[in-house]
C-alpha cells in the first residue's frame, strides 16, 4: 500500500480511469496509478516505513513501484559488526601528511546552486590527445549515484548523460561522442540533486597541434639524462593539462631512474592526484 | 589425535588461562582495590577533567547511542499516524490564529502548540489570536517552567486566560547536551502540573495517561523511535500550512488524530533553531550539529507514552554486580600473565580491554534494541580499564605487607631471573613502583607454575 506523504506541483491520481488531484494522505491501491507533471514532485510512503520520492515527469503504477519499497532489513548486531570493522580498518592520517584526504569543504560562504560534488582544480580543464585518464570528481555526501553529462562546446547541448556508480568515468568511455580539435565540457551530479552548473573544459587535440607544442618543450639547452628529460616533460605537460600525456613522463621517468624518491614520489601523488589506478 | 581432542584440549588450556587465579585471594583484593581506587575517584569533588578533551569530549556520551547512530535502531520502524506535525514557520500572531482555526476544522481530537507568547505585541493580532485560542477547547498550549531555588514557577502570561489546558515544554538536559530526559509531571505551587505531553495525551488517550502516573517517576528516560529530518526518513507526518489552507490534504489525516504545530524547517539543516541533540544523531560524539527539533522531540515522547513503550533501566546494584563479576575474571585474566608470561602482560592486556569494550557494547546495544532496557555497562568498562594498573598498586602493596607482617601472597616469586632481566630492560619505570626485589625469589607463598 502506499500512501502519498508529500506533493508539489501538478500530482494526479488515477483510478478507475477517474482522475483526482493528489492530495496528502491519499491511498493508492493496487489498481491506481500516479501522475507527476513536470517541475512537480510527489513524496510516498510504502506499507507506512519506505519513503521515496517521484521527480521526474509520468506516469507510475503502482505494481511499477513496488521495487522503491525494499528496506534494509540488516540486524542491530550486523550493523553495529560493520560499524566496528570499518572503525577498525580505517586509514589513519593526519592533515600534514595526506592534505587532500581532509579537503572536502568550500571553506567559503556559497552563492549560487549548491551541488556535492567537487572536482580537484587541477581537472578544470584537460588537455586530450591519447591514451586514456579519468575525469574524476569528489563527493560531500555519501552518494551512490551520480549523474554524468558531456556538452557541446556551447554547454547546452547534452551529448551524452549516464548514471554511474563510481566517481569518475574515462576519456576513453567518450571517444565515439568527441572529435578531434573539438571542445567539449563535462559535469558532474549526485543522482537526484539538481544539475551541477559548474562545466569543466575537456579538448581534444588534435595530433598535430600536439606534436608541435611537445617539440617546441622538448627543445632544451642544458645537459640531463633521459629520465630528467622525461620528468620535465612530464612536469610541463601536467601544467599544460596534458594529464594523459604527463603521466606517461612521468612513469618513464620512475622506471628510468627508479631509485629517486622525487620522481617515485611524484608520479604516486600524480596517480592519486587524478586517481589514475 | 581426533579433532574434537584437540579442540578440548587446547580449549581447556584457554580456559584456564581466566580461570587458574580465580580463587586466589589477591585476585579478589586486588578486584576489590579496583573498586575502592573507583569508588576514591568518585569521590574527589573537584572536576580534574576540566582540561581534558577526552573526557569533555565524552561527557555527553552513552554507548546506547551507537544503536542509533550506526546499528541503524528503528530505521524500519512504522510512521506514526496518531500524530501529525504542522510546520508553523515563522508565521506571526494573526497567522497562526487563523491555522488554528484552520486545523481545528479538521476535527482533530487535541492539538498541542509549542509555541511560547512572551509579552504583548499588536493588539489586532493579539486579539485574533486570543479569539482562536478561545474556540479551540481542544488545544493545549506551552507554559515555561522557572527553576529558582529548586522551585517551579511557571510564568505568567496574557494568553492565559484563554488557554485552559497547558503544559510545560522543558526538557532535561544540559546547555547544548543531549536531550534523554523530561520529567512527565512536576510540582508547582504545591500541585502537579503535567509537561505539556503529558498534558496532550490525558485528552488523547486517558487510559495511557493514568499508566504514565501511576508510574510515578520524576524522571522519565526518552524512548527516541522516529525522526524527522530532510533525507526522506520522516517517522511523522509534517504538513505545511499552505497545504491546509489549498485543501491539500485528505481530512481522515487530520481527523480524531493528535496536532501538534511547532516550529521545523526542513529545507535548511543548518537552521538550528529549538533543534535538540538527540541519542538519534548520527554523530555520536564529539562535535556536531542539533539532529533534531523540538516538536519532534515531543511527538517521540507522546508516540513512547501512548505505546508504554518506556525505556526500562537495569537497577544500580546489578550493574555494579555486573562490573565486579566482569572485573573479577578479567583480574584473573591479567593476573595470570602478570606472573606467568609478564612479556605478554600490556599485549593481552589491551586486547583483552579492547575486544571486552566492543563485546559489551554491542550486549548494551542488543538488549536496548530487543528488550529498551538500558544496561548501564560503563562501571564494567570502568574496571576494566582500571584493573591493569591497579595490579601495580597493588603488587606495590602487598609486597610491602609481605615484608612488614610477612603476609603471604603470590605476588612475592612471579619473575624468575631470566624473566626478571628481561623486564628490567624493557620495563624499567614499572619496576621503580614494584616490590619485587626483597621478595623476589623468597619461598613464601604457594606454588602455581
Amino acid at each position: 500500500m502506499f500512501v502519498v506523504y508529500s506533493v508539489k506541483g501538478t500530482v494526479s491520481v488515477i483510478e478507475n480511469k477517474v482522475e483526482t488531484k493528489a492530495k496528502i494522505g491519499t491511498i493508492l491501491n493496487a489498481n491506481s496509478s500516479i501522475k507527476v507533471g513536470a517541475g512537480s514532485f510527489a513524496t510516498l510512503l510504502c506499507n507506512e516505513t519506505k519513503m521515496f520520492s517521484l521527480n521526474k515527469a509520468g506516469n507510475y503504477t503502482t505494481a511499477g513501484l513496488a521495487d522503491s519499497c525494499k528496506t534494509n532489513n540488516s540486524s542491530v548486531s550486523a550493523n553495529y559488526m560493520k560499524y566496528i570493522w570499518s572503525e577498525l580498518t580505517k586509514s589513519k592520517g593526519t592533515p600534514e601528511k595526506n592534505r587532500k584526504n581532509y579537503m572536502a569543504n568550500v571553506g567559503a560562504v556559497g552563492r549560487g546552486d549548491i551541488n556535492n560534488v567537487w572536482v580537484d582544480p587541477r581537472l578544470d580543464s584537460v588537455n586530450y590527445v591519447s591514451g586514456t585518464i579519468p575525469l574524476s570528481w569528489k563527493a560531500y555526501t555519501e552518494a551512490e549515484e551520480f549523474d554524468f553529462k558531456l556538452y557541446d562546446d556551447s554547454k547546452t547541448k547534452v551529448l551524452l548523460a549516464k548514471a554511474v556508480k563510481k566517481k569518475h568515468v574515462d576519456i576513453s568511455e567518450l571517444l565515439k561522442l568527441i572529435q578531434t580539435g573539438k571542445i567539449y565540457y563535462w559535469s558532474a551530479t549526485v543522482k537526484g540533486e539538481p544539475e551541477n552548473q559548474d562545466r569543466k573544459y575537456l579538448h581534444y587535440v588534435t595530433k598535430d597541434n600536439y606534436v608541435s607544442f611537445y617539440n617546441s618543450i622538448k627543445q632544451h639547452d642544458a645537459a640531463e639524462t633521459e629520465a630528467e628529460m622525461n620528468f620535465r616533460l612530464g612536469f610541463v605537460l601536467e601544467e599544460n593539462h596534458y594529464i594523459a600525456e604527463a603521466f606517461n613522463h612521468y612513469m618513464k621517468a620512475t622506471q628510468l631512474d627508479p631509485t629517486n624518491s622525487l620522481y617515485r614520489f611524484t608520479f604516486m601523488s600524480f596517480k592519486k592526484d587524478f586517481e589514475i589506478k | 589425535m581426533a579433532l574434537h581432542h584437540h579442540i578440548a584440549r587446547h580449549t581447556k588450556r584457554y580456559v584456564s588461562h581466566v580461570t587458574k587465579y580465580l580463587y586466589e585471594r589477591d585476585t579478589f583484593f586486588a578486584t576489590i582495590a579496583v573498586f575502592v581506587f573507583l569508588i576514591l575517584l568518585g569521590m574527589i569533588p573537584l572536576n580534574f577533567y576540566v582540561l581534558n578533551p577526552m573526557k569533555l569530549a565524552l561527557k555527553d556520551f552513552d554507548f546506547n547511542d551507537i544503536a542509533y547512530a550506526k546499528a541503524h535502531k528503528n530505521e524500519n520502524i512504522k510512521i506514526d499516524r496518531r500524530i501529525v506535525i504542522v510546520n508553523t514557520g515563522h508565521l506571526d500572531r494573526a497567522e497562526l490564529g487563523f491555522l488554528i482555526e484552520t486545523v481545528n476544522a479538521y476535527k482533530p481530537k487535541v492539538i498541542g502548540l509549542d509555541i511560547y507568547f512572551d509579552g504583548k505585541r499588536e493588539p489586532e493580532k493579539d486579539s485574533i489570536l486570543r479569539e482562536a485560542f478561545r474556540k479551540t477547547k481542544n488545544l493545549v498550549g506551552v507554559s515555561v517552567a522557572d527553576t529558582l531555588d529548586h522551585h517551579i514557577t511557571i510564568r505568567k502570561n496574557n494568553f492565559d486566560s484563554v488557554i485552559t489546558k497547558r503544559g510545560y515544554a522543558n526538557l532535561i538536559g544540559e546547555d547544548i547536551g543531549t536531550i534523554r530526559y523530561y520529567a512527565p509531571f512536576d510540582e508547582v505551587d504545591g500541585k502537579k502540573y503535567p509537561q505539556i505531553t503529558s498534558a496532550i495525551v490525558k485528552e488523547y488517550d486517558h487510559a495511557a495517561y493514568e499508566r504514565l502516573e501511576k508510574r510515578h517517576k520524576e524522571v522519565e528516560s526518552i524512548n527516541y523511535t522516529r525522526a524527522v529530518n530532510n533525507e526522506d526518513k520522516k517517522k511523522y507526518q509534517v504538513v505545511e500550512p499552505d497545504v491546509l489552507y489549498n485543501d491539500g490534504i485528505d481530512s481522515n489525516i487530520l481527523k480524531d488524530k493528535i496536532v501538534l504545530l511547532g516550529y521545523l524547517n526542513l529545507e535548511n539543516e543548518f537552521d538550528i533553531e529549538d533543534k535538540k541533540f538527540t541519542p538519534m544523531n548520527h554523530k555520536f560524539y564529539g562535535k556536531q550539529h542539533p539532529d533534531m527539533f523540538g516538536i519532534v522531540v515531543q511527538a517521540n515522547i507522546i508516540s513512547m507514552v501512548l505505546d508504554g513503550n518506556y525505556i526500562k533501566k537495569m537497577p544500580k546494584w546489578s550493574a555494579w554486580a555486573v562490573a565486579i563479576l566482569i572485573g573479577w575474571i578479567h583480574m584473573s585474566l591479567f593476573i595470570r600473565y602478570y606472573l606467568e608470561s609478564h612479556i605478554w602482560f600490556h599485549l593481552v592486556a589491551k586486547l583483552a580491554q579492547l575486544f571486552s569494550v566492543i563485546f559489551f557494547a554491542y550486549v548494551g546495544i542488543f538488549v536496548f534494541d530487543k528488550f529498551e532496557v538500558k544496561l548501564d555497562m560503563k562501571y564494567t568498562l570502568y574496571v576494566i580499564a582500571l584493573a591493569v594498573d591497579v595490579i601495580y598498586f597493588y603488587e606495590a602493596f602487598v609486597g610491602w605487607l609481605h615484608r612488614k607482617y610477612k603476609y603471604q601472597t603470590i605476588f612475592g616469586h612471579h619473575h624468575n631471573p631470566l624473566e626478571h632481566a628481561t623486564h628490567h630492560t624493557n620495563d624499567n619505570h614499572k619496576h621503580e613502583t614494584t616490590t619485587h626485589e626483597p621478595t623476589t625469589h623468597e619461598p613464601t607463598t604457594h606454588e602455581h607454575h
